[in-house]
């Protein structure tokens, strides 16, 4: 009962927030957690809506789910010995993709692709996107980081004092 | 009547203009009472009664009456009338009826025609049947039967108390008949549902008909259910009032056509409070409740209306079948500061409200501060304690209720019964159960139903297929259902099996029961029974219906999963919205969570508002130096730095202990969080250490973790030893 009833060729129809409809292959939206548990739970006829993510995001989405499922096709296909040298060469070679896919996008499109990822339950490309941000904020004061994302404080003085202190360090 | 006048004295005159001036308070009142005695004007008694009108507004009817009742000669019809009216008009209807009396008896007071109007509305309004033949006598015994005005006044009277009869005989009596008899009899045909004959009426009448008997029309129409004709009637009339239009809305919304009654509702030239009410209202009940607080929202910010008693009880069930707690606290303050809390209907509505969203506490709180309960009260509370799983204390109120010498009706059996079964009381439920005979209360297919899953829940299998079989009602799909959810919980494949057809027979559309069954197969490992009921549900176009939970977001209620309706299965073994609500409990619990789900939402770049696992995973990535850092953002970051989730992405939580690691007393010691006290801890190096019984190099060894330095986020740079001893002291 567990195991989910993928074939190669059916497709799934995923609607974005503003209504658009994209078609993907059940092999590929394995990738996704959400998706991945609805297909053993079989609920995924008709158009599956996701309303937390728009068409741009999903369009990214499942570009980078496309690229990941390639490569793991790839990768089967080939010989026992060459593999493991073969493995290596690809994932350096994902890892130039990936950072090529996350450094083209802008910030806001960042965001929603975190959001999007951790909506969909989709680690890889949360993990990566999280970096992304991870790295802009390193190094930063809390007040650089709160106009960057522009944040407003919601702690009282006190609070934030008490933060500080506890947290002093980071500081110094 | 300005013959009249100049007959007057100067004075007369002069009394007149006095009692007509606008700005007459209270004070002036007494001082023209004054100047009246004072001068003997009270001798015309056309001032005399302009001054008991006056009294009536200004200082109340009883002064007036007191007034009228010092006169020695009180046989003057039109002052008679006066007062009479004056009575009728305060709906005191019992003093015109004991003045009518009075005056004939002891006075020479000969009554006109328009005391009998009156005293026709008076006997209409109270619904007094027996005064209103006595009256009919009267009016038969002094001769004004033939009087236009008090027979259509009687045939009115008639309409309202429903005697159809008398109204149609005294009706086709008549020699004279207007508009507004005509408007009578229909109407009252049309209010008591006989829509055939108000119909035939209405196209026999000569002229046209007015607004009103239109809208009685309507109004018939729409009770009876019968929208088209209603609307037909709609679309010709010439004058449509907002009374029309509001019927119209209702009618529809009572049908269940909720998408027709908005469309009039906005194309509405002008809309009252009661438009308003009804349409909120009519959200409610059709079971859309997001549109009713929409709906809410709109009619504020208008600000056109105020919220009043109607309003408060029709949004507090949608706020209740939301959980929308914040609004509902909302409501709860605006009510207090309106002062509607003395209605027991709104209180009714808060306690169920307050109930509903798991706030039992504050639900008492209410009932306990309500100045008179009534048995909806009483009944909203043991529900409310019943849907919270608190067992006890339903019970513990409805003998608190029985003392007060309050009998139980049916529905407060209902919330006793769905306590027992919350509580898992089965002793107790099935004393109750029997109980009701006592209060002579017929046991519904609801009280089954409580009763059945009782038993089911408890694991009485056998009693409960008996009680189904012995009850004298067909078995409903509900019921039917907990019985085969009993049995999936107790694992009786063999009785499952026997109710499932029937049940997929009853309530094909019914997802849980085929889940169900699957699951019993799946954990009895029978694949191949398991894979067949995968089938019935494809032939039969059953799909499983995604979870869906419930949060609140600055007063807005979102549900998990988009346009699903999130009432649509919370509805447990009753279908009556305002009685046990069991499946809705775990949406109950949700209410818990969204404190740190959603409701810190920050918002970034704008427009976007990043959950709170996003952000710990962005944390993640991070140096705990930053980590710390991002602590001091706002709120959800801090959250974020704290959570679980964070410490899950960091790794184990254990080694989470080390993540701070962070050079102090130049770096003999670092400091941390500890998960589980919450306490800051400091660590210190490993150089420093000693152990007591006997420092030896064997007691101890040196290891290195490989990858600390990225874990723990040290620059390559730094010259921390990277090396960790294995007796770590921490030191709270």
């Amino acid at each position: 009962m567990s195991t989910p009833s993928v074939s190669v060729n059916r497709v799934l129809k995923l609607k974005s927030s503003d209504g658009e409809i994209f078609e993907v292959k059940q092999t590929v939206a394995v990738q996704s957690g959400v998706l991945k548990q609805m297909m053993e739970d079989g609920c995924t006829e008709g158009e599956i809506p996701l309303n937390n993510v728009d068409s741009p995001t999903l369009a990214k989405i499942i570009e980078w789910c496309n690229k990941h499922h390639d490569n793991d096709v790839e990768g089967r296909v080939l010989s026992e010995e060459r593999e493991k040298e073969k493995e290596k060469e690809k994932a350096a070679d994902m890892k130039k993709w990936e950072s090529e896919f996350i450094d083209a996008l802008n910030r806001d499109e960042i965001y929603f692709l975190l959001t999007g990822s951790n909506y969909m339950d989709i680690k890889e490309l949360l993990d990566c996107a999280a970096q992304k941000v991870a790295d802009m904020v390193k190094g930063k004061t809390p007040e650089a980081i709160r106009e960057m994302f522009n944040i407003q404080s919601d702690f009282t003085e006190e609070e934030e004092e008490a933060i500080r202190k506890e947290n002093q360090w980071a500081f110094d | 009547m300005t013959q009249q006048l100049l007959l007057w004295r100067s004075i007369d005159r002069k009394c007149l203009s006095l009692l007509l001036h606008r700005t007459n308070t209270r004070d002036s009142l007494y001082q023209i009472h004054a100047f009246i005695l004072r001068n003997a004007v009270e001798t015309n008694v056309n001032i005399f009664t302009k001054f008991v009108a006056a009294c009536v507004s200004l200082a109340g009817i009883h002064h007036a009456r007191c007034v009228f009742d010092h006169r020695p000669h009180r046989d003057d019809t039109f002052l008679c009338n006066f007062m009479i009216k004056a009575h009728v008009g305060g709906r005191q209807f019992a003093e015109s009826f004991a003045l009518y009396k009075h005056l004939r008896r002891y006075t020479g007071f000969v009554p006109d025609n328009f005391t009998f109007t009156a005293l026709a509305k008076s006997c209409g309004s109270s619904l007094t049947i027996l005064e209103g033949f006595e009256l009919h006598g009267h009016v038969l015994k002094i001769g004004f039967c033939l009087d236009l005005y008090v027979s259509t006044a009687l045939v009115h009277m008639y309409a309202k108390f429903g005697e159809m009869f008398w109204a149609t005989k005294l009706f086709d009596e008549m020699s004279e008949r207007s508009l507004i008899s005509w408007t009578a009899l229909i109407s009252g045909y049309a209010r008591s549902g006989d829509m055939v004959r108000a119909r035939k009426l209405f196209d026999e009448m000569p002229e046209r008909g007015d607004s009103a008997l239109y809208n009685a029309l309507i109004d018939g129409y729409v009770k009876s259910g019968d929208m088209g004709a209603a609307r037909k009637l709609f679309d010709e009339m010439a004058d449509r009032n907002v009374i029309s239009w509001t019927s119209m809305i209702y009618g529809y919304c009572t049908n269940g056509d909720v998408l027709s009654a908005k469309s009039l509702f906005d194309s509405m030239p002008e809309k009252n409070l009661f438009s308003w009410n009804v349409m909120i209202g009519g959200y409610c009940q059709n079971k859309q409740p997001h549109e009713a607080l929409k709906l809410f929202r709109e009619l504020q910010s208008s600000g056109l209306f105020e919220p009043d008693e109607v309003t408060i009880v029709s949004i507090l069930p949608a706020i209740a079948d939301l959980g929308a707690l914040d609004l509902g606290g909302w409501v709860h303050q605006f009510v207090r500061r309106k002062k509607l809390d003395r209605a027991v209907n709104v209180c009714t509505a808060l306690v169920d409200m307050y109930a509903k969203c798991g706030e039992i506490t504050k639900a008492r709180r209410v009932f306990d501060g309500m100045p008179e309960k009534e048995m909806a009260s009483w009944n909203a509370l043991i529900n409310g304690f019943a849907v919270n799983g608190r067992a006890k204390e339903a019970l513990e109120v409805f003998l608190e209720m029985m003392q007060k010498g309050i009998k139980p009706n049916d529905v407060t059996m209902i919330g006793v019964l769905s306590a027992c079964n919350h509580g898992g009381l089965v002793e107790e439920g099935k004393r109750w159960f029997k109980a009701m005979e006592e209060f002579e209360l017929t046991p519904r297919i609801e009280h089954y139903g409580c009763m059945v899953d009782l038993l089911g829940r408890a694991g009485c299998l056998d009693e409960a297929e008996k009680l189904i079989k012995s009850m004298p009602y067909e078995a409903n799909g509900i019921i039917l259902s907990s019985f085969l959810c009993a049995c999936g919980y107790w694992k009786d494949v063999t009785r499952a099996e026997r109710v499932v057809n029937k049940v997929i027979d009853m309530d094909p559309w019914n997802d849980g029961n085929y889940v169900m069954l699957r699951n019993l197969y799946a954990v009895e490992e029978r694949w191949r029974d398991a894979e067949n009921i995968k089938g019935l549900m494809r032939r039969n176009r059953v799909k499983k219906e995604a979870g869906c939970s419930v949060i609140e977001v600055d007063f807005t209620v979102c549900s998990d999963d988009g346009d699903q309706p999130p009432s649509k299965r919370r509805h447990g073994v009753v279908d009556d919205r305002k009685i046990s609500q069991k499946k809705s409990l775990p949406i109950i619990d949700n209410k818990s969570q969204p404190v740190h789900l959603f409701s810190f939402l920050v918002v970034m770049s704008g427009m976007l508002a990043l959950p709170e696992g996003c952000i710990a995973a962005v944390i993640s990535f991070t140096a705990p130096r930053d980590a710390c850092r991002l602590a001091c953002v706002s709120t959800t970051f801090r959250s974020a730095a704290d959570s679980d989730i964070f410490f899950f992405f960091f790794g184990i939580v254990e080694e989470a202990a080390l993540l701070c690691h962070n050079p102090i007393h130049k770096g003999k010691m670092s400091f941390w969080f500890d998960l589980t006290s919450g306490k800051n801890c400091y660590m210190i190096s490993a150089g420093e250490l000693y152990v007591e019984d006997g420092d030896d190099i064997y007691e101890w060894d040196w290891f290195s973790i490989p990858d600390a330095k990225r874990r723990f986020g040290i620059p390559d740079s730094s010259k921390t030893e990277c090396k960790s001893t294995y007796p770590h002291k921490p030191v709270a």
